[in-house]
């Protein structure tokens, strides 16, 4: 029983929400790709740009707003040549992620190197990070309201952005013309949608969302820039993205069960598990929930996941 | 004729030895030193050991900054190597190593001095830290803080350690922590975890307030950048962290309870200092441990007040203890 409560305690909700708004985010960028029918593997890499530059941007300007503004600026950059190259001059998009990826995982390298003198890490007392935020009303409702409250404005953000992309995506116009870019590109140019540039603008807004995570990531959840600090969550993102279908609420759904799943595996290992097992776990959860939730559509998905590695030609008008 | 090249390349290298030797004294002792970290952390100490032997012997320095070209570290090490014109030649950092070994191989005579780490060639010289015994001191520490249930130290009888990956390094500075623990602070034990990964400090963060959650007071980290999260979260949850390595008391101050220094400056400037007073660096490991002020335990100036009297005494014994071996800190117990 007292095993039982130093691993699920009301604390464990706490880490849940912080371990899942970096994923989240970045996940929410993919939906906007996957949806326009793009498939994005270079998330992890803008996600570290992002994580980055914000940092260079709060050294810079003294302020995380500035950080954060900076941070998102970079991955739309980024965003931008990815679309440049997979849009208009046609490349392999798998390609172009995965080089993108590299590229910045050197690049932030290099720049560390060149700019602060230093290897593996950027802490400084010169970063200025994001203040926690004390919710006024949630915060006097007992313990379960100071775990909801009490985080970096990133975190609700994340959140909130569900609803936000659920919005663009099923209520407006630009997110209707993105839908039919990845679904029926023919019926889209035969209505004098420019899928082209419904593309475009989902990259870019996929940049905006991956730079924030990032930035979540360097001035939010810590303070401090390490190498490849992105650490995988980008990839996660793509593996979510690929079993939700860019489905925003099954991406929160996703992403709340991995964030759970790892919050979780951190506590079975003051148990004395071996961590190499227990550090599986999270992804395992994920990927089988993932797949269960998703097993009558698979036909479906390999189609579309095939075709956007090019394996089928895709039929455009 | 490549062969005789090398025999020929050999021999002037060994003469200029035998030479070096004879006349340690006239003779000015020419160092290099590589690494890719010479203006942070561990760098700027074996930095301050070269430049201190630099003032007081004399000797002739060449820094080589390695910078981030992968592809020529072999070239650089053996553009040092080829003239055979340094006697010493430090190196840091672990992505030198291949490359230090082909060198190493293709100029057997140039003595090459690792630091922190042993590795398989016999004839390199390695600097190899002591860490056990630091994690003993760090275990020491904290386990007497919790068991006096010290002002700050005293939600529960748990001390905790968040490693980078479970690996035999990392091991060594938990089972170094456990044993101190466990001699040191009678009732208290040591709660362990493993990021997995050396480079994702909000994992670190993430898994520190798990332990605070829990109810431990203070964290030992072994955990390269991973750790810096952990040390961000004792600020943030307002508890403890213990630096690794280099001094971190400053990265969150009065939430960094002590660092457990890994004193580069002092081997470097020891190995140098037995060379000039006719002590040649002989292949193999040299341990710098507590004995040698290789390792020591710094506590910091911003919590020093907090730390009761007896514990700091205690804590003076169980150090000399280690420097003159009436203590032993084993491994795989």
């Amino acid at each position: 029983m007292e095993v039982l409560e130093r691993i699920f305690n009301i604390a464990l909700i706490a880490a849940t929400l912080r371990t899942t708004a970096p994923i989240l985010l970045v996940s929410l960028g993919g939906t906007f790709t996957t949806k326009a029918g793009i498939f994005n593997i270079g998330l992890e890499g803008q996600m570290l740009l992002g994580a980055f530059f914000a940092v260079l941007g709060s050294i810079w300007t003294q302020s995380a707003l500035g950080g954060v503004l900076i941070g998102v600026t970079a991955s739309v950059v980024v965003a931008g040549i990815f679309s440049l190259f997979v849009v208009t001059l046609r490349a392999n998009e798998v390609v172009v992620g995965l080089a993108l990826n590299l590229l910045a995982g050197g690049l932030t390298i290099t720049l560390t190197k060149a700019i602060f003198g230093t290897r593996g890490s950027i802490v400084s007392g010169d970063i200025v990070g994001m203040p926690r935020i004390e919710l006024p009303v949630i915060h006097d409702l007992g313990p379960l309201g100071q775990m909801l409250s009490g985080f970096t404005p990133l975190v609700y953000l994340s959140f909130a952005m569900v609803f936000v992309v659920w919005l663009i995506l099923y209520r407006t116009r630009i997110g209707l013309h993105i839908r039919v870019t990845g679904e029926k590109p023919a019926a889209a140019e035969a209505l004098g949608i420019s899928t082209a540039a419904m593309q475009h603008i989902a990259s870019l807004f996929c940049g905006v969302l991956a730079g924030l995570a990032g930035a979540h990531l360097s001035l939010g959840y810590i303070t401090m820039f390490a190498e490849n600090m992105s650490s995988g969550r980008g990839f996660m993102a793509v593996a979510v993205l690929i079993f939700s279908n860019g489905d925003p609420v099954r991406v929160l759904f996703g992403c709340l069960l991995f964030g759970f799943a790892d919050a979780l595996s951190l506590r079975l290992q003051t148990f004395g598990l071996s961590s190499y097992l227990v550090l599986t776990v999270p992804y395992l959860v994920t990927l089988a929930a993932l797949f269960a939730l998703t097993y009558r559509q698979r036909p479906k998905l390999f189609r579309e996941t095939a075709e956007t590695l090019s394996l089928i030609r895709r039929r455009q008008a | 004729m490549k062969a005789k090249f090398r025999n020929l390349a050999a021999g002037s290298a060994l003469a200029a030895m035998l030479l070096g030797a004879g006349n340690a004294s006239a003779e000015t002792l020419k160092v290099a030193a590589i690494s890719g970290y010479f203006s942070q952390g561990f760098g700027i100490a074996i930095m301050n050991g070269l430049k201190k032997a630099e003032t007081d012997f004399g000797v002739e320095l060449k820094i080589v900054d390695t910078g981030n070209r992968a592809l020529d570290y072999e070239e650089q090490f053996n553009n040092i190597a080829k003239g055979g014109e340094y006697d010493l030649v430090f190196v840091m950092g672990w992505e030198l190593v291949d490359a230090l070994q082909k060198s190493n191989q293709a100029y057997p005579d140039q003595r090459f001095i690792f630091i922190d780490g042993v590795l398989d060639s016999p004839s390199m010289t390695y600097v190899d830290f002591v860490e056990e015994e630091g994690s003993y001191l760090v275990g020491a520490l904290t386990g007497m803080l919790a068991a006096a249930d010290a002002e700050g130290f005293n939600s529960s009888d748990e001390v905790g350690f968040i490693g980078g990956r479970d690996i035999p390094v990392i091991r060594n500075f938990l089972m170094g922590m456990e044993q101190g623990v466990a001699e040191q602070a009678e009732g208290v034990s040591v709660s362990s975890v493993f990021a997995g990964t050396f480079d994702d400090p909000a994992k670190g963060s993430e898994l520190a307030m798990t332990l605070y959650g829990q109810g431990v007071d203070v964290i030992y980290q072994a955990a390269g950048p991973t750790g810096e999260g952990v040390l961000q979260a004792a600020k943030a949850a307002g508890k403890y962290a213990v630096g690794v390595d280099i001094d971190q008391c400053g990265t969150a101050p009065g939430n960094i309870l002590a660092s457990m220094l890994k004193r580069a400056d002092v081997a470097v400037y020891d190995l140098i200092k037995g060379e000039v007073e006719g002590k040649p660096v002989k292949p193999g490991p040299v341990s710098y441990g507590v004995a040698a002020g290789g390792i020591e335990l710094k506590i910091c100036d911003e919590v020093a007040d907090k730390i009761p009297a007896e514990v700091k005494t205690k804590l003076e014994e169980v150090r000399s203890g280690i420097a003159d071996g009436k203590i032993q800190v084993k491994l795989n117990q």
